[in-house]
């Protein structure tokens, strides 16, 4: 979170956590046994700006569960997943292999339509939450996120090391992660997800989906967005780069130039 | 402190960066070389994507190669239709360089392929400074001078047809050899991000017998024209050129280079080689040994985009 915007994000965590109380009150007065449970969410931010000290951030997503079964607040039995999914996107994992000594890109497999970012944070094991079917079903676990191989014509075997070496590869920078403390209730209805974004996070929409599962059934979801994008010099010079290439090659060898020649300038032609 | 470097896309600490500039500045300046070969491999061992480390390393090169040629240039010791004609040669080699460059990205063996290049050529010129200078020390012993001059022989180079008359390196000369010199050192700018200084300069003395005081200023005028080139050439192509990275190469390596243009003075020529030797074999193991040693995790990942 940029140091700036604080007072007004804290200003509207305020404002939403005061409406969720206000909406959870109002219907807990109604009677429970009728409506069926319901999931809100709101999430600090709407923008997460890259600048050129983005050092990575968290990002806090409030929620309650309307309309909830004071028995099974009382046991503890709604289970709230929480998960942030990136802009998806292909990606082709390379394995190497040692040629004559060298280590070489070998064999190569290309998955499709797979999240660029991937943060779930719950409030308990996911085994706890609901059976693994369900779990596939709604891509929720690291090892749950959907991997489809892409195929260009011929088939292509299956290697299921490419798919777990991808899941690996984006822990290890932490684009992939789970934190099974990450959601904490704050009442008994109402619930705070914090998510770590960090510093090299895609750019793009994000979409945030709380889950509400009881007794491993999923009752309800809820989603919402958030959007992460290049701010300031640095968004100027990636449209530049990527929009207008010949210009920004032009600007490269401009800015060049002048280095060299001020700095001819300034320390005289002592140089060989 | 850190920098987000918005092409290379990740954050990286602005005082290493600068300190690299600096530190390849300060050798180049004592050396007298371009620099491009040791500043594309230490951005790469700072985990600098390869891609965006030999395009923006072009780029720096041009600010470096400026000043020098603005002195080689007051001094008149510049052969400009003779850097023209290398310029001609470049300006193909570049653009089929990139070409190859694309490719070899799309098919995932582009690092490979510049780890190997770098290896192939500063472990040969390496060695051969090393040698050459152990040489020189020895005639030094024996009472010689420590520069080379060789005798203006002429070998089958000078048999070629379409021959032009440069009248400041005093030759009269086939424009083939002079074209194709150009073309395979614009080849390697693109590919691995160096100005090529270190193969033009032997390659027109030893090649094409220019006198030795027009050699280093018409390959550093000519450098300047392939790198820009190439830079202009890399920011349509493959959108690797990252200026901010750029920026910060140059302001430290135009100052480096002033320290040391001085500290350069105090040395000996054959002492000059031998370090600047040892300097390009010591590059040349590291990237020797990245080849070789068992990675990390043998995968990696690369984003595409298929399209629909």
């Amino acid at each position: 979170m940029a140091p700036g915007s604080t007072p007004r994000t804290a200003f509207a965590i305020a404002l939403m956590l005061g409406l969720l109380w206000g909406i959870s009150a109002a219907r807990a007065q109604q009677d429970p046994a009728v409506e069926p449970e319901q999931i809100q969410l709101g999430i600090s931010t709407d923008v997460i700006g890259l600048t050129s000290d983005f050092a990575g951030t968290r990002i806090a997503v409030f929620g309650s569960i309307e309309n909830a079964n004071r028995i099974a607040q009382t046991l503890n039995e709604y289970a709230v997943v929480v998960v942030v999914r990136g802009p998806a996107g292909d990606y082709v994992i390379r394995r190497k292999e040692r040629v004559a000594g060298i280590w070489i890109n070998r064999s190569s497999r290309t998955y499709r339509n797979v999240p660029s970012f991937y943060a779930l944070a719950a409030d308990r094991p996911l085994e706890k939450i609901g059976p693994p079917e369900l779990l596939r079903e709604h891509q929720l676990g690291i090892e749950n996120i959907g991997l489809r191989l892409y195929s260009s014509g011929a088939d292509i075997v299956p290697a299921p090391e490419f798919a777990s070496s991808l899941r690996q590869l984006r822990q290890d920078r932490r684009l992939f992660t789970e934190d099974l403390k990450g959601v904490v209730f704050l009442g008994t209805s109402l619930f705070r997800a914090t998510l770590a974004i960090p510093s090299d996070v895609p750019v793009g929409e994000h979409t945030v989906t709380a889950y509400l599962f009881r007794e491993g059934q999923l009752l309800a979801s809820r989603s919402g967005t958030f959007r992460v994008e290049k701010q300031g010099l640095e968004k100027t010079l990636y449209t530049l780069a990527h929009r207008y290439s010949l210009w920004y090659g032009i600007l490269a060898v401009a800015l060049a130039i002048a280095t060299g020649w001020l700095a001819s300038m300034l320390f005289g032609g002592n140089r060989k | 402190m850190s920098i987000y470097l918005p092409i290379a896309e990740l954050s990286a600490n602005i005082f290493v960066l600068f300190g690299m500039g600096v530190a390849v500045g300060f050798l180049s300046g004592m050396f007298g070389v371009g620099g491009g070969f040791l500043m594309t491999p230490l951005l790469i061992f700072y985990n600098i994507p390869p891609a965006v480390a030999v395009a923006t390393g072009t780029n720096q090169i041009v600010a470096s190669s400026i000043s020098g040629t603005l002195a080689h240039l007051k001094r008149g010791t510049i052969d400009i239709p003779l850097g023209i004609v290398l310029l001609a040669g470049g300006i193909v080699g570049s653009g089929l360089g990139v070409a190859l460059f694309t490719w070899l990205r799309t098919i995932g063996q582009l690092d490979l392929v510049i780890s190997i290049l770098y290896v192939l050529f500063l472990g040969s010129i390496g060695t051969l400074m090393v040698v050459e200078s152990l040489r020189a020390r020895n005639r030094i012993k024996a009472g010689g001078k420590s520069d080379v001059r060789k005798p203006g022989q002429h070998n089958w180079i000078h048999g070629l047809p379409f021959k032009m008359r440069f009248r400041k390196s005093k030759l009269y000369l086939s424009a083939i050899p002079v074209l194709a010199i150009g073309f395979f050192i614009g080849v390697l700018v693109s590919v691995m991000g160096v100005g090529g200084g270190f193969i033009m300069v032997p390659a027109l003395i030893y090649l094409l017998r220019v006198p030795t005081n027009v050699v280093i200023g018409t390959s550093l005028f000519q450098i300047i024209f392939v790198t820009a080139f190439t830079t202009v050439l890399q920011s349509t192509t493959n959108q690797t050129v990252d200026i901010v990275l750029a920026v910060v190469l140059m302001v430290g390596g135009v100052i480096g280079a002033q320290f040391g243009a001085a500290a350069g003075l105090k040395l000996r020529g054959d002492q000059l080689r031998a370090l600047l030797g040892l300097l390009v074999l010591s590059v040349c193991l590291r990237m020797a040994y990245e080849l070789v040693v068992t990675p990390a995790s043998p995968y990696s990942i690369t984003a595409v985009a298929l399209g629909e």
